[in-house]
């Protein structure tokens, strides 16, 4: 008797609670449907409801920007980011290939400006307009064709400087920046950023804290690229203490994470892809797989009702990945 | 010659007499401060009058005439495959202070004065090409410690001497004598003077270099006035891959004696060979009557340094005192103990990376002490080497470790002293199995070790991690990098003072050796133009930053590919040892005694090569 | 009675729902009691689960769904000595189960004396919480989430009432059975002299079907340095494969049955749900134990 007056008192207590922390964060959903601006730590800043997040080193050398969003929403984004410093984007730096990450490319470049000087070799008229866009070579093959075919972004949205030699360093706003590569990760194209002096990875979408990640295979992705990625990322954060705080790490959708919230995520992964492996093993085709719903424990959290990241696309291509023949 | 020099004449004549007659500088306010010297301000455009083909086109292959080279320097220019600027570390390499003025590059000059007594504090210069900023000092200030970090400009003090300027500098970096492979050495130093006449500049420059010139290197060029603006231009340099597919480290240069291009100049212009090979005869007039040249194997002169400052050799240097830097960030050097001394401080405490000799340890520790008043919580060693840990037992002791009530493991260890942090091997070397006799103190030895890959820890706000190199000067390095400080702290996998320690006893080698310095190629990213950015502190020597490691991999890299080229011929270890494949880093690098010397670094890297693996 | 008492005490809750902004303050009139001092823990409910550790595959009086229960029998406890996770703290959720010393203490502002936050020192896993006091809203949705979370509080009369969001994935029990990071709680911290009550209300629509609530006691202690320290350095402990994970396949779990088997309860009931947390269950498996029997 006494224990349902206590559910029921704490069934109310409980929904008037909710209700409170409901209340108290209406502003922030609010902000949600909106860009939001969030420090994150030293020069870094997330902004987020573009699309892909977007992350801002901003200084008084003027800006560097990981990825740039969906088209669409370039102006908002643009506006809020422009607050952050005096000067101008100098770079842009993309992930990987996908059009919420890249959409934004030509009008963020188009707002940027490259330093350059008398002595500049390549193309004169290109760089005097706007920034400059870094990426893995991969980038730049998937957004454009060779002469006389369409390709399948504008020209103004290329990336201007790629890279095929495993990482490309700069140093700006005083800090030491490695757009490192992932080969075979949710891409063949994946680069994750780290900013040294601020101690903050910008993971792409090889890391999200919203539905399972998207492994592309059609664009060179696998799941053992994208696990190694996970790892190369654990290894790179240092926790503050505790496994907490230290090295931040931005998915490429989601909040904030420290090293163990991409832990989590690593030990996800792997052990859905264990458990797949396991199920080849023993001779399983992808409907029974899937039928034995090896995604159960994870699926309240992480799947996708559609589109991207929904369990059966996660087992897929899971499932492809590990079927290939290498 | 036009009235505005005129009038300048004049007025500097009666300045002149004015001086002549007091002191240089009034101390007292409210005095007409009469200061020495001409106004140089302004954009100056270079006159390349004089050796215009060298300073523009470029300087041919194997073209050597004229300068007082030595035998190492013709060594290192003979082995220079050009193809080592498409390495990106070398790419946007900038021309040293006693190169830069050769040109191309506009110059614009411009004084900094002190607001209130409008004295000049220094004169500074823009160079357009590489976009270099220069300061000469003329406040009188001291050079900085020979452990300072060296840059391509190098530190310049200047004072007048009448109506020129005359400047000394120091702490600069390798670079060219000759845009065709002939090096200068970091050692040298640079004397110039800027003369003034009109819209003319004349810039002379003498080069002394102990370890490339037998004998000073003087040269001029001639600038020209230029009222127009804008000539400050930019000069980005951005490096990419250009030649892809290169294995990691590879240092693209000529053996010995397989230069292809080694005749190709003296047989164009029909001089003897020996004449293009330079050398100090080669610069003056006398030497074109000769028709006979005196065979090259003169030995090096080495001209004394007018800074009297010498090359440290050895791995047991301890001087008197110890001197402290600060590095960037919350990292501190400490030099002097016998080996270099890393600090990282902050509001936790202090981290020791190696501790120097024991005798050392009291001044060590008062040093310490300047610096914070907080717990020595960790140190670190980055090898087993004695003049790296012998101070452990001291420095630990007067550090603390907190703990708490829930620790495992030796509480009587952890409640005296500081933590010790090094790879197992360290403590494999430094103890021995129980009921044997240790090589060193229970005290000593490392309470903390590591197996592989790397150990973290955050410390003072700030990543830190400890970072194993395989095989590298012994079987127990470990690289310190100090991630929001961007400090690396090599140990002795890196040194300024010598050939690298290779103790192959120890489970070193050369191959090793050479991944653990790419390895910190990898993670050093320079600020501007290969300059600043990451600094990385070695075992001994100055703090140095990328392209300092830069050129020790070259160094240690080419040696390496000699002797295995002469392993591969058949070669025995003596008769590697005659054939002097170190000749042209000798004077740089060779010590006295130990396993910096010489003779034992390529016995060390004879042995790696052919152990059986 | 019943429904007197109800409203009663539905009453005793409206506060909650009223705001108390800055300016209010009124010296002397301040809600509440002041809980600072050391609290230790009294081990008298679930000593068994707090201290030497629940069994492997018990479940039992947990209102959890099958995506926890799959993720509970998957879990290897060798997880733990994956350097990453050896530093892993317990989460506010579970914290309180102890075994741990609190300090709790308050943070007022200087000039006046208005309360900001009530802070609180667990040693184990040297954590510090904030619980903010001053009406401030909970972060964004982008925001870090964290071991202790985000905490405002409120006084109902002499209860601290605690609403916490933006927590990591942790601990339900100790044995695999985890929270995840969309949970949020409610507490209530009732002291009565020297004593003080700890209630805890786990909402987590991704594992739990319905509210998990625990209650916990401390026992206020006059000596000073309970504060104790409690660092944590992982090591590599087991020499892997770069990013293995341990883990049981599904159905492979080797300690399926221990804990049903040596108490002689049904492994469904071992398996948990929230069926399991009330009392007619005991009476539901008598029966079914007693008709199995007779067969």
């Amino acid at each position: 008797m006494r224990r349902r007056w206590a559910t029921v008192i704490a069934a109310v207590a409980g929904a008037a609670g909710l209700a409170l922390i409901a209340s108290a964060q209406q502003n922030a959903a609010q902000q949600n449907a909106e860009i939001q601006v969030l420090p994150v730590q030293g020069n870094i800043f997330l902004v987020t409801g573009a699309g892909g997040n977007i992350v801002v080193q901003a200084g008084p050398q003027g800006m560097v920007v990981v990825d740039t969003g969906l088209a669409q929403m370039s102006d908002k984004a643009l506006a809020a980011i422009a607050k952050l410093s005096p000067k101008k984007i100098q770079y842009i730096i993309n992930t990987h290939v996908h059009p919420d990450h890249t959409g934004g490319n030509d009008a963020f470049r188009q707002a940027g400006t490259t330093i350059a000087g008398a002595n500049v070799t390549a193309n004169l008229t290109d760089v005097k307009l706007g920034a400059q866009i870094f990426a893995q070579d991969n980038v730049l093959m998937r957004m454009s064709a060779p002469t006389g075919s369409q390709s399948p972004s504008p020209f103004g949205a290329w990336p201007t400087e790629t890279f095929n030699s495993g990482r490309k360093q700069f140093s700006f706003n005083g800090e030491a920046i490695e757009i490192i590569h992932q080969p075979h990760a949710h891409t063949d194209g994946d680069s994750i950023v780290f900013f040294r002096r601020s101690d903050v990875v910008a993971a792409g979408d090889i890391l999200l804290t919203t539905t399972y990640p998207f492994i592309d295979l059609e664009r060179g992705g696998g799941i053992q690229g994208e696990i190694d990625a996970l790892n190369t990322i654990v290894e790179m954060a240092v926790p503050l203490r505790q496994e907490e705080d230290g090295t931040y790490i931005i998915p490429g959708h989601g909040r904030i994470c420290d090293r163990f919230d991409v832990v989590e995520y690593r030990d996800m992964v792997t052990i859905v892809r264990d458990r797949i492996q396991a199920s080849i093993k023993k001779g399983l085709t992808l409907d029974q797989i899937k039928a034995a719903r090896p995604t159960l424990d994870y699926d309240a959290r992480y799947g996708a009702k559609s589109g991207f990241g929904t369990a059966d696309g996660f087992i897929e291509a899971t499932y492809k990945s590990l079927s290939q023949k290498k | 010659m036009d009235r505005i020099s005129r009038l300048g004449r004049a007025a500097f004549l009666l300045m002149s007499a004015a001086v002549a007659s007091g002191p240089a500088f009034a101390q007292s306010a409210g005095a007409i401060n009469v200061a020495p010297g001409l106004d140089l301000s302004g954009n100056w455009a270079p006159a390349i009058h004089e050796d215009f083909p060298e300073r523009i086109p470029g300087p041919e292959l194997v073209n050597y005439l004229g300068l007082p080279i030595t035998e190492g320097a013709r060594m290192f220019a003979e082995s220079w495959d050009a193809s080592r600027l498409t390495l990106p570390e070398h790419q946007c390499q900038v021309h040293v202070a006693p190169y830069i003025y050769r040109g191309p590059l506009n110059l614009h000059i411009w004084e900094e004065k002190d607001p209130q007594s409008q004295r000049v504090i220094a004169i500074k210069n823009y160079i357009s090409t590489y976009e270099q900023t220069r300061t000469i000092w003329m406040d009188d200030r001291p050079h900085p410690s020979q452990w300072a970090a060296h840059t391509w400009m190098g530190f310049s003090t200047g004072k007048w001497e009448g109506n020129m300027l005359t400047v000394y500098t120091t702490h600069i970096k390798q670079g060219w004598l000759r845009r065709n492979g002939l090096p200068e050495s970091d050692q040298a130093t640079l004397i110039e003077h800027f003369i003034r006449h009109g819209e003319m500049l004349t810039h002379v420059s003498i080069v002394t270099d102990p370890v490339y010139l037998t004998e000073p290197l003087i040269k001029t060029q001639n600038f020209n006035l230029i009222v127009q603006e804008g000539q400050n231009w930019l000069f980005p340099c951005d490096y990419v891959v250009e030649v892809a597919n290169r294995p990691r480290g590879a240092v693209p240069h000529y053996l010995p004696g397989a230069n292809p291009f080694l005749t190709e100049f003296a047989d164009q212009y029909k001089i003897p060979r020996e004449a293009a090979l330079g050398g100090a005869e080669t610069m003056y007039p006398e030497y074109f009557s000769q028709s006979n040249t005196q065979p090259k194997n003169k030995a090096p002169v080495v001209a004394a340094l007018t800074a009297g400052r010498a090359v440290v050799a050895g791995s047991q240097q301890a001087s008197a005192e110890i001197e402290v830097l600060p590095v960037q960030g919350n990292v501190y050097l400490l030099a002097g103990a016998g080996s270099n001394i890393t600090l990282q401080t902050g509001p936790m405490g202090v981290i020791v990376v190696d501790t120097g000799l024991a005798r050392m340890s009291d001044k060590v520790l008062a040093a310490i002490r300047k610096l914070s008043g907080k717990p020595i919580q960790y140190l670190v060693n980055t090898a087993a080497d004695a003049d790296h840990t012998e101070g452990n037992d001291n420095i630990r002791r007067a550090g603390v470790t907190i703990t708490g009530a829930n620790v495992a493991g030796n509480l009587t260890d952890a409640m005296e002293g500081a933590q010790i942090i090094a790879h197992e091997n360290v403590l494999n070397r430094m103890s021995a199995p129980t009921g044997k006799q240790a090589p060193t103190p229970f005290g000593a030895w490392p309470t903390e070790t590591y197996v592989s890959g790397q150990k973290e820890l955050h410390f003072n706000d700030e990543p830190i991690q400890v970072i194993y190199q395989r095989k590298a000067h012994t079987d127990g390095d470990s690289l310190v990098l100090f991630r929001h400080s961007d400090v690396i702290s090599a140990g002795d996998i890196f040194v300024t003072t010598s050939y690298p320690f290779i103790n192959v006893e120890r489970g070193g080698s050369v191959q090793g050796e050479i991944d653990a310095l790419n390895t910190i190629l990898d993670i050093a990213i320079p600020k501007h133009d290969e300059e600043g950015g990451t600094y990385i502190i070695p075992g001994h020597g100055r703090i140095c930053d990328e392209f300092d490691v830069l050129e020790y991999r070259d160094m240690v890299t080419i040696i390496r590919d000699r002797v295995q080229a002469s392993i591969k011929k058949g070669l025995t270890l003596d008769q590697i040892k005659a054939a002097r494949l170190t000749l042209d880093y000798d004077a740089r690098y060779d010590a006295k005694s130990g396993p910096g010397a010489a003779g034992n670094f390529v016995e060390a890297v004879y042995k790696s090569l052919t152990a059986n693996k | 009675m019943g429904i007197a008492r109800f409203w009663c005490l539905l009453l005793l809750f409206l506060p909650i729902l009223t705001a108390q902004g800055p300016g209010s303050y009124v010296p002397g009139r301040e809600p509440g009691i002041d809980l600072a001092g050391n609290w230790g823990p009294v081990f008298h409910e679930d000593a068994g689960e707090r201290g030497p550790g629940p069994e492997l595959v018990n479940y039992l009086g947990f209102p959890i769904n099958e995506g926890a229960r799959l993720a509970a029998l998957s879990y290897d406890a060798s997880r733990f000595t994956v350097p990453e996770h050896q530093c892993e703290p317990h989460i506010v959720t579970y914290i309180y189960r102890g075994p741990l010393n609190v300090r709790i203490w308050e943070e007022r502002d200087p000039q006046s004396q208005e309360l900001i936050a009530i802070k609180q020192y667990i040693d184990n896993y040297e954590q510090t919480r904030t619980i903010w006091m001053d009406g401030r809203p909970h972060p964004s949705d982008a925001a870090l989430h964290t071991w202790m979370g985000f905490s405002t509080g409120k006084w109902d009369g002499g209860i601290l009432t605690v609403y916490t969001t933006h927590l990591k994935r942790g601990w339900l029990r100790r044995n695999g059975l985890r929270h995840s990071d969309q949970t949020t709680l409610v507490e209530h911290f009732i002291r009565h002299g020297d004593h003080m009550t700890h209630v805890s209300i786990v909402t987590d629509p991704l594992t739990l079907t319905e509210p998990l609530i625990r209650s916990q006691d401390f026992l206020l202690r006059g000596q000073n340095g309970e504060g104790w320290l409690y660092p944590c350095e992982p090591v590599v402990e087991i020499e892997r494969p770069r990013g293995a994970v341990p883990h049981y396949l599904p159905g492979e779990n080797p300690f399926l049955h221990e804990f049903a088997d040596k108490f002689h309860i049904p492994l469904e009931a071992a398996l948990g749900g929230a069926e399991t947390a009330y009392p007619e269950y005991q009476l539901k498996i008598k029966q079914s134990a007693t008709a199995a029997a007779k067969k």
